[in-house]
């Protein structure tokens, strides 16, 4: 079975049965990027909590599946526009960046493409620098080529390694800009609205998969937490390699998220502690059930 | 597995010492990095770079044992490398007051057993005492052993109530009663009654009992034989007579 780091998911709003799927489709990694809610945040403190939630008990619920749980960290573009909470969202992000399940800071950029995102943007580009961290970079869903084009600005302009940014949610028009950028070019596969499977076979095809990682972006809307899976068997029917494969579902996330200490392939290879009498915080998956029963059917 | 390595039971002499003989050399250079900015930037530099410090250095265990700290004793072989660091900061602070708490409540679950591994080195107060009793309030054992176990911070803090609730935990999670240093002075009649208690829980359920029950019961017998005189359970009867025969 294709190995694969599925590199934007926000299971904090995903059921179990999503957990036990993705397991057993081959993913050995997700990754939480920060993300906005569904409806804005009014308070700072309420961006610390979910922060820990990810870091601490998203993290367990996934263990407990047979999943690792990392994330990055970040005060997003669209709630970047909100003053009553984002200078204050900055100002607790540091220290959030030396967690040792934080891979990145992300999801920055643009949404609405106005200064007060450009400048939270800046601020945390540099807070990456600093940390020694590598970038993950929302795209504006609207007028997407110029947003991509100011966000590599923006980015150049930081000085941060290119190596070290990854531009997501791309498409057909921007994988011709971020080619030549040194940037990684991320793919989420998006039912309806972003990419289908069908397409990224034929970016594939097309471009190869230098530089480029696919992601499913599952969060609380109709999306799909196995179309990275989807997309490895398409990719497999259309003759792409499975060393291509791996290279784009494992390769590529692991290189760009594994660096100095925060995670690597042999960590990331050995399953996490499944004991399910473990409790986190006092509280477990099971609600009553038996940690030794048979919880871990089949999914509905 | 007492060794004496360090006489001298000052805090700071103990870390000094730890990172001498029981923590590899190439950690020092590290550990000079993290002093440099602690006195350039105080507790700023702390609150944003304590989450890294297993990540930074190490999570294995020093090799050290048993040694006296300030009025009280703490078992190095229960600390990583990384606690050893943890204390070393804290140790520097001006005062703890605050910031300690800061620490653990913004902190993970590594944070947090840092900052409850450094308690045996802190002057004991209400701070401590207040940590203590939040690692204890967790059912994560590993926390509530980071807070309670493997020095004499239980015995020595704690009044009868607290004790008894530390160590029936113990007796639940099966930790040997040698990582409460000093049990050895702390019997008494509520807590012999309770682990009597619990032991016939665990018999009746089939499961095992704490194997410490008879050696922490014997400090104290005098509410067991006031309770065998007063028993009318049959079972509980001889569940009795057996604990203090054992005793005996």
């Amino acid at each position: 079975m294709t190995r694969i780091f599925e590199p934007h998911c926000h299971m904090f709003s995903r059921v179990t049965d999503d957990y036990l799927r993705m397991a057993a489709a081959g993913v050995k990694v997700v990754l939480e990027p920060a993300f906005w809610l569904g409806q804005p945040r009014t308070h700072v403190e309420t961006f610390i909590d979910y922060f820990d939630t990810i870091l601490g008990w998203e993290r367990f619920r996934a263990s407990q599946f047979g999943v690792h749980h990392v994330c990055t960290m970040a005060l997003n573009p669209r709630e970047a526009n909100d003053d009553r909470v984002n200078d204050a969202v900055l100002e607790v992000l540091p220290r959030y960046l030396e967690k040792n399940s934080v891979v990145g800071v992300g999801e920055i950029g643009l949404d609405d493409m106005t200064p007060t995102e450009e400048r939270c943007m800046e601020a945390q580009i540099q807070m990456a620098i600093d940390h020694g961290l590598p970038i993950l970079i929302h795209t504006p869903h609207r007028n997407k080529r110029q947003g991509f084009i100011r966000c590599h600005e923006i980015v150049q302009a930081s000085g941060i390694e290119m190596d070290r940014v990854l531009l997501d949610h791309g498409n057909e028009e921007t994988v011709k800009i971020t080619r030549d950028t040194g940037a990684v070019q991320g793919f989420s596969i998006y039912p309806h609205t972003k990419m289908s499977p069908e397409r990224m076979v034929q970016i594939v095809l097309e471009y190869g998969v230098d530089r480029m990682v696919v992601n499913s972006a599952c969060d609380w809307g109709v999306s799909d937490p196995l179309s990275v899976p989807k997309t490895v068997d398409l990719l497999k029917a259309a003759g792409v390699s499975e060393d291509d494969i791996d290279t784009l579902v494992w390769k590529n996330p692991v290189a760009f998220f594994g660096r100095d200490g925060r995670g690597s392939e042999d960590e990331w290879l050995t399953p996490p502690d499944m004991d399910r009498k473990k409790l986190f915080d006092g509280n477990s998956v099971l609600r009553g059930q038996d940690p030794d029963g048979d919880w871990d059917r089949e999914p509905v | 597995m007492e060794t004496g390595i360090v006489s001298l039971s000052d805090p700071r002499k103990v870390v000094e010492d730890a990172f001498i003989s029981m923590v590899d050399p190439k950690y020092l250079d590290r550990r000079g990095e993290y002093l440099d900015r602690l006195d350039a930037d105080g507790l700023a530099f702390l609150e944003v770079h304590f989450a890294g410090l297993p990540r930074k250095t190490a999570r294995d265990l020093i090799d050290g044992g048993i040694v006296p700290v300030g009025d009280g004793r703490v078992d190095l072989g229960a600390l990583r490398v990384c606690d050893l660091f943890a204390a070393d900061l804290l140790l520097r602070l001006p005062s703890v007051d605050g910031h300690l708490e800061k620490l653990y409540f913004q902190g993970d679950a590594e944070e947090r057993r840092m900052v409850l591994r450094a308690l045996p080195f802190i002057e004991s107060g209400a701070t401590v005492c207040r940590l203590m009793a939040e690692a204890h309030r967790t059912n994560d054992e590993v926390i509530f052993e980071s807070g309670n176990l493997d020095s004499d911070l239980v015995t020595r803090l704690l009044d009868d109530d607290a004790y008894n609730r530390v160590v029936l935990k113990c007796a639940f999670m099966a930790a040997p009663k040698e990582r409460l240093l000093g049990w050895e002075t702390r019997g008494n009649p509520a807590l012999s009654e309770a682990l009597f208690d619990f032991m016939t829980e665990r018999e009746a359920a089939g499961r095992p009992i704490w194997p410490d029950t008879a050696a922490i019961c014997a400090l104290e017998t005098s509410s067991l034989t006031e309770r065998l005189g007063r028993e009318a359970d049959p079972t509980l009867q001889e569940a009795l007579k057996r604990l203090l025969a054992e005793i005996v």
